[in-house]
């Protein structure tokens, strides 16, 4: 029987058993309309995946070479903003006026075999990226949890992973080229205009648009990865020592309960073999418990929390094991919107338990899991890991239920121990309020920001909240 | 000049696909060859509209476990096919289920979709029967 047979069939007879025939008053789904309706032969919307974004831009670009994309700049009006995949949760991509998008510019364009470098154009999606790079013996060191963003998505909002000794994407990357709107492609790195590589390092696409991308992989590698069920006040008080015996480890922890799963992912060894399946729907097995059950009065919290741990704990570990560009993504299928901060990797543990109390003796809707994984400190002006290592938290909420609220109840938290928001996720915080989280390099980036784009012309109107005139 | 997405995506903007993508070609005619022995396949996308399928739509369109129905399979799409091009259309931009909204496809115009979905889906030609 796998996971999610088990989980139904526990939920059914616990439910039956524990409240026939009762009307629950649980938070009915949101009869929500599409982000923006679409009529064929009208002018078609650009929507993001979460559906919590939209626009309906004037001009549209898809350029298939870097020479096109320099046409499009000089021809653009208005607010010009790129897109990638569209992953991002925040307005980071709307725009009324002219949107470029970077389908088309996908690809790998030369490599160094020494170095284990690799030049990609930016709109490669990181789906594609694992096995153009298996192809010449490399492989990213690390990985995001889905690979549906574009490479240049994942640099721009500094995407990362999890795992004590890797930066974020943005900090593999060893050179690029930036097309501004002056018409120039600036060569950058390191050596070469450094200022303006730190700060497009992580940019949010305010400086211009990342056409190409060199990244420091290693030789390809084979991982193996276990999910396992445990107790999570037990894995926090051993937080640092699990993420010292893994080469990579994160946490989703559970509301309403004392469970969550573990992911714990080593270089694979001879004989490792895959165990069980990864179910992508296994969120919705979650939430039909938490329907199911938290309305109840009194016992309804009891009982989502013995019914998660006693059908979760029955089932074995989940073991997938295999190439790494194949092990480090999960298919997501289940539509969600997410918050997330990073705080100070020495203040995770009592930020998650702040938050999940806060959940509980607010009652709060939320029973989606969070996620919690630890990344390396780095050096890139507006990484949320710029000078220290960091502790990332994610809040997650179901696609068509209320985000605002429970998220506005949770924020507070993340502000109370120094988070920084990921750039690419949902955040209230204005350029005010950010200036002070990144002390050492505000003032910088905006300096090379005002000198590429002197007229704002990458900034729409959340870039305009977030960097302030 | 500002050019609408009509014409910017026009024919002549296509290149052709990295050489990293050749095994995939081989996966694609290999699907467009056994599609021709099972459904209708009237759907002659271009090399650039190409390019948009096997950047977006073939990530899940060929993966059983992201629960998407499977290109080539006939009983996957009868559903879905019987809704007409019209309202699959509607579903495509918006998105739906798991289905993200424009399928991942910003480059995307509406000809470009409904090549791609007559395509996936094996539906006819507009005015075929």
């Amino acid at each position: 029987m796998d996971r999610r047979k088990f989980l139904q069939s526990s939920l059914a007879l616990s439910v039956s058993a524990a409240a026939a025939g009762v009307t629950g008053c649980r938070q009915q789904p949101l009869d929500l309309e599409p982000a923006t309706a679409f009529t064929p032969g009208e002018p078609m919307p650009w929507i993001n995946w979460a559906a919590n974004q939209s626009c309906t831009p004037q001009w549209r670009s898809a350029p298939a070479s870097v020479d096109e994309l320099m046409d499009a700049l000089q021809t653009a009006t208005g607010c010009v903003r790129a897109v990638g995949a569209g992953h991002s949760f925040s307005p980071v991509v709307p725009t009324d006026d002219t949107l470029i998008s970077m389908d088309l510019l996908s690809g790998l364009l030369r490599h160094d075999s020494e170095k284990q470098q690799a030049t990609l154009l930016a709109g490669t999606r990181m789906h594609a990226m694992g096995p153009m790079l298996h192809s010449i013996g490399q492989a990213l060191p690390n990985m995001p949890d889905m690979d549906y963003p574009s490479l240049g998505g994942a640099i721009t909002n500094s995407v990362h992973a999890t795992g004590t000794a890797f930066g974020s994407m943005s900090s593999y990357v060893t050179e690029l080229k930036l097309a501004t709107l002056s018409g120039d492609l600036i060569e950058c790195s390191a050596e070469k205009n450094p200022e303006i590589f730190k700060a497009a390092q992580t940019s949010i696409g305010s400086l211009g648009i990342v056409s190409e991308i060199t990244l420091q992989n290693q030789a390809a590698f084979n991982l193996t990865e276990y999910s396992s069920v445990e107790n999570l006040n037990e894995v926090l008080e051993n937080i640092e020592e699990r993420c010292n015996d893994h080469r990579h480890f994160e946490i989703f922890p559970i509301p309403y309960s004392d469970t969550c799963l573990t992911i714990a992912t080593d270089i694979a060894k001879p004989g490792d073999k895959p165990l069980g399946e990864d179910d992508p729907q296994a969120v919705n097995t979650v939430r039909r418990v938490f329907d199911a059950t938290s309305w109840i009065p009194v016992v309804g919290e009891g009982l989502y929390d013995r019914i998660l741990t006693t059908a979760l704990a029955a089932e074995v570990e989940t073991i997938r094991t295999g190439p790494s560009y194949q092990v480090f993504p999960h298919v997501r299928v289940v539509r969600f919107r997410e918050m997330e901060y990073t705080v100070p990797a020495e203040a995770g543990p009592a930020c998650v338990r702040e938050i999940l109390k806060t959940i509980k003796d607010k009652h709060l809707p939320l029973c989606f899991p969070l996620e919690y994984r630890y990344v390396k400190g780095d050096d890139v002006w507006l990484s949320m890991f710029e000078g220290q290592a960091g502790c990332s938290i994610s809040i997650h909420q179901f696609g068509d239920l209320d985000y605002k609220t429970p998220f506005a109840e949770i924020e507070p938290i993340f502000w109370k121990y120094g988070g920084r928001p990921h750039w690419g996720k949902i955040h209230t915080l204005d350029a005010s309020r950010l200036a002070k989280l990144y002390p050492r390099h505000w003032q910088d980036f905006h300096e090379v920001r005002r000198e590429l784009d002197p007229q704002g012309k990458f900034m729409n109107r959340h870039l305009h909240t977030i960097f302030g005139s | 000049m500002n050019r609408p997405l009509s014409h910017t995506l026009s024919p002549s903007s296509w290149r052709p696909l990295p050489q990293w993508a050749a095994p995939r070609w081989i996966v694609l005619l290999c699907i467009a060859t056994a599609l021709g022995f099972c459904a209708p396949l009237s759907a002659q996308p271009d090399a650039r509209q190409m390019s948009l399928f096997v950047n977006n739509c073939l990530q899940c369109h060929t993966r059983a476990e992201t629960g998407a129905p499977i290109i080539g399979s006939l009983e996957d799409w009868r559903e879905i096919a019987s809704q007409g091009e019209e309202a699959i259309l509607v579903n495509v931009v918006q998105g739906i289920k798991g289905m993200p909204p424009l399928g991942y496809c910003s480059a995307c115009s509406e000809e470009d979709l409904r090549v791609l979905l007559r395509f996936i889906a094996g539906l006819p030609e507009k005015g075929d029967k």
